[in-house]
């Protein structure tokens, strides 16, 4: 009650404001909007919205009221177009508002997505890239029975990113059987202006993989993502998302030193009691699977040990308001008051590690190309003076993200591995840990704390981005061999989500062709089963990188009729043409 | 002619899967080996023979030697610090390729049966559905391996998939009529409309590629001209109209105009070829779109980059 009382004062501090401003303001137009704003802020959220423009501002009022009261990020709208539609269509139909009006109210939502800023540590901001928010905004998708959602509001949403160019809300479409080719068309075009929105979702991948976890089959179908790909009840969810990310690459190095870590030289995990050394490539998987034991236990300790310090030192009383069923159990929010109570840790680097296991198991074991001692003195030293035996390892083994069935089938069984690994533990509001193979940006938090790896990878050289992404520049064969590779892994296990990013050139999706190109590409990727993908549309910036970090982009290919070349063995003149004709494009 | 092998094989250099500019829909682009005409602006010189050709790129080459050690023909060999290699003694076996661990040296072209082709063109089926893509096959020219394309375009089509092939229409009428039930679109390359220069700079008879071209039309096949425009031998105005009227003279209705470029230049070198071509850099935009205008005005559908 105290919590709701203060909402509704807060509300009428915003309505004294706006009344003052409108006494003092000579614009009769400026006045009149002023107050309308005084009005609106004086009726909500106290009494129910009645128009589009009132409930804007309760849906405003709550939601900033949230990201005040705690300090997290990810504080997701959901599905927006489902619960403001209504008071939407009243307005048309009623005569009050025009499609343009409507527009211009989201337009100015949309900005004020952008005003929220949080203080973050240096960490954070490595590990978040910068300081986004994640408030992730979903349209389309299913009702409860099954049916398509999509409304008006649903291209509305869409048209007001096209229009802000802003990167918050994290824009996202939720994509069915039944999904209307127009919205799904309308979301392709948005996505190749090169935004990065939205992020495209499958419902037929997704609403399985929360039935799994215990919800209704209707309760499913309502689904909305949180943050980047994490999907859950809302109104009904505590999910502890990202709850630590398990560094692949670290255990890696660990399983190749018995439980030493190459860059401090401390010991980390457990030595194989047995003493037994790497003779074939079982005993490399055994000693990973170790060493992974030891650190899911770790993360899980440590998880735990702040969830419960969450629910003693700081309980949310405002979000377990508005959170079943908190107010009927009598718990906080973080006391394990809400229906359902996840706790999703993510994991890092895992092309890296299936393809330094693939180049282990070829290079190695079958055609005894380097020895297992050998390799282990070349990772010791950073490959410094081994350039030939780095480069061995990076070409001469299948990469994950060619649409290779071996390379693919070991990333798909460590993907596994590790998301059941997770699932066998609890939390202490009395949930599930439910993992996710995305790494948001700690592939960057964690580039010093990683020796060199198998896959041909130096000790500076990035972690794969992206949870499921193919390591950077080694997916060489476009993106249908990319998604067939990431449609391998097993997406039902994944039930914190999994994340994909394809790199398309702004040629190969350009006119109404490309468009359609665009959409198949979707369309295939989740029929095969895939959760989640966004894209990043080549700009002249990536390229400026490539031409000076060849190796980590020989994914770009420059395609034109009956021809393509990777845009890194170019003559430097011809890049330099080909950069400019891109920026002219963007 | 001699029986047709139950699987016939070929050689291909390259199959490039998300190929968007080739065909309607999301394709896949298979690369043969081997071409009768010789074009100087060729942007794919490795191409044009019929046999593996290896491929060097001496600023990825680590000096490593592990290719002297396995070569069988005397072919590489040390001298001090560097490498050297002597190309008429290669016949590109491909062992200092496969030891290489640099992708320094690299092997153009393999020879592979239809039925393995067919097998990596199907890996992409799900998209040619979702796009009404499919394969094209490309080159080089596929009707140069008559036997093998037919048999791919076939089996390609028992899976339901669109093919379409890119041909220079430089073969004898009996081998396009050959492919004719299997292929669905033809996109067909019409450089230039005058005897003499299209045989000085093509060296093909371009008499015998508009017969064909008119016999295709004639039996009802869909067809798109594609006209690679290039510097100084096709890029005026007359140029481009002279090949849209013969088109629109034989009732096709789409036109690709395909700008000379030279990003295949550095293949050139890596194939140990002189880049023969010296006729100008490049066609402006603005003459791009002057060329299309005067294709558009005899009346075609016209399309810059294919």
């Amino acid at each position: 009650m105290v919590v709701a009382e203060a909402a509704i004062r807060f509300a009428g501090r915003f309505a004294e404001r706006a009344e003052q401003m409108a006494a003092a303001e000579a614009c009769p137009n400026r006045r009149a909007e002023l107050s309308e704003i005084a009005r609106i802020c004086r009726k909500v959220p106290a009494r129910p919205a009645e128009t589009f423009a009132e409930a804007l501002q309760a849906f405003w009022f709550v939601h900033l009221i949230i990201q005040i009261e705690a300090n997290g990020h990810s504080i997701s709208p959901g599905r927006f177009d489902q619960y403001m539609s209504a008071f939407y269509e009243a307005d048309r139909t009623g005569g009050r508002l025009d499609r343009d009006g409507a527009l211009e109210l989201l337009d100015c939502l949309w900005v004020k997505f952008n005003q929220i800023m949080k203080l973050r540590d240096q960490t954070a901001s490595i590990g978040f890239g910068g300081y986004p928010l994640f408030q992730n905004l979903i349209v389309g998708g299913q009702t409860r029975d099954g049916r398509d959602a999509t409304n008006e509001l649903s291209y509305l949403c869409l048209d007001a990113t096209r229009r802000t160019r802003l990167p918050q809300p994290s824009l996202s479409v939720r994509v069915h059987r039944g999904t209307p080719p127009d919205l799904l068309r309308a979301a392709s075009d948005l996505a190749r202006e090169g935004l990065g929105l939205p992020a495209f979702f499958n419902d037929d991948a997704i609403v399985p993989v929360l039935q799994n976890m215990g919800v209704s089959l209707e309760e499913a179908r309502g689904y909305a993502e949180v943050g980047c790909v994490e999907p859950q009840v809302p109104g009904k969810t505590n999910g502890y998302y990202p709850a630590g990310f398990l560094n692949l690459g670290k255990v890696l190095t660990l399983a190749l030193h018995n439980g030493t870590d190459p860059v401090t030289g401390k010991q980390l995990g457990p030595a194989d009691p047995e003493g037994r050394g790497l003779a074939c490539y079982g005993d490399i998987a055994a000693a990973l699977d170790r060493q992974l034991d030891h650190v899911i236990r770790l993360i899980v300790i440590g998880d735990n040990i702040l969830d419960d310090l969450h629910g003693k030192l700081a309980p949310n009383p405002f979000v377990s308001l508005l959170v079943d069923d908190c107010l009927a159990r009598g718990l906080a929010y973080e006391q394990g008051g809400a229906v359902y109570n996840y706790t999703g840790p993510n994991s890092v680097g895992l092309a890296n590690v299936a393809d330094a296991l693939m180049a282990i198991k070829r290079l190695v074991f079958e055609e005894r190309r380097v020895e297992m001692d050998a390799l282990l003195a070349m990772l010791d030293q950073d490959f410094a003076e081994h350039e030939g035996g780095r480069l061995l390892l990076l070409n001469r083994a299948p990469k994950y993200g060619n649409d290779n069935e071996e390379v693919d089938g070991i990333a798909r069984e460590l993907a596994t591995r590790i998301l059941t690994g997770f699932k066998q533990y609890r939390n202490p509001r009395g949930g599930r840990f439910e993992p996710g193979l995305q790494s948001i940006s700690a592939h960057a938090l964690f580039r010093d704390a990683v020796a060199a790896t198998p896959d041909g990878r130096t000790a500076r050289m990035l972690l794969a981005d992206g949870g499921i992404s193919p390591a950077q520049g080694r997916d060489r064969r476009g993106p249908t061999a990319v998604i067939r590779s990431a449609a391998r892994l097993d997406h039902r296990e994944a039930s914190n989500g999994t994340l994909l990013n394809i790199k398309l050139s702004p040629q190969s999706v350009a006119g109404e062709a490309g468009l359609e190109n665009l959409v198949a590409l979707i369309r295939t990727y989740f029929q095969l089963g895939g959760q989640h993908v966004q894209f990043n549309v080549i700009n002249s910036a990536i390229l400026r990188e490539a031409q000076r970090h060849p190796e980590q982009h020989r994914d770009l290919v420059v395609r034109v009729a009956g021809f393509s070349v990777l845009f890194t063995t170019i003559d430097p003149v011809l890049q330099e043409d080909i950069i400019e004709r891109t920026e002219h494009r963007v | 002619m001699s029986e047709p092998a139950a699987d016939p094989s070929g050689i291909i250099f390259d199959i490039q899967r998300f190929s968007v500019h080739d065909g309607p829909g999301i394709r896949t682009l298979v690369f043969f080996k081997g071409c009768p005409l010789a074009c100087l602006w060729c942007s794919n010189p490795e191409s044009q023979r019929f046999d593996p050709e290896l491929l060097f790129d001496p600023t990825t080459c680590l000096a490593c030697g592990g290719c002297a050690e396995v070569c069988p023909h005397g072919a590489v060999w040390r001298t001090g610090e560097r490498l050297a290699y002597d190309r008429g003694r290669c016949p590109a076996c491909g062992a200092c390729a496969d030891a290489c661990p640099a992708e320094a040296r690299t092997v153009a072209g393999r020879r592979v049966t239809a039925d393995e082709v067919v097998a990596e063109v199907l890996k992409d089926a799900p998209f040619y559905a979702n796009s009404g893509g499919g394969v094209t096959l490309g080159g080089g020219e596929p009707l140069a391996q008559s036997d093998f394309a037919r048999e791919i375009l076939a089996g390609c089509r028992f899976h339901g998939f669109h093919t379409a092939i890119e041909t220079c229409g430089h073969v004898p009428w009996g081998v396009l009529e050959s492919i004719l039930p299997w292929t669905d679109l033809f996109l067909y390359d019409l450089k230039h409309v005058d005897a003499e220069t299209h045989r000085a700079q093509t060296g093909g008879d371009i008499a015998l590629i508009l017969s064909n071209l008119e016999r295709l039309v004639g039996v009802g096949a869909t067809a798109i001209v594609r006209v690679p425009v290039v510097p100084g031998f096709n890029d005026t105005a007359e140029d481009i109209r002279a090949i849209a009227e013969q088109v629109a003279r034989l009732g096709i209705r789409e036109l690709h105009l395909l700008p000379y470029h030279r990003l295949g230049q550095n293949k050139y070198r890596l194939a140990g070829r002189e880049y023969g071509f010296t006729g100008g850099e490049k066609v402006a935009e603005a003459e791009l779109d002057a060329l299309r205008t005067v294709a558009q005005e005899v009346g075609l559908l016209v399309k810059v980059g294919g």
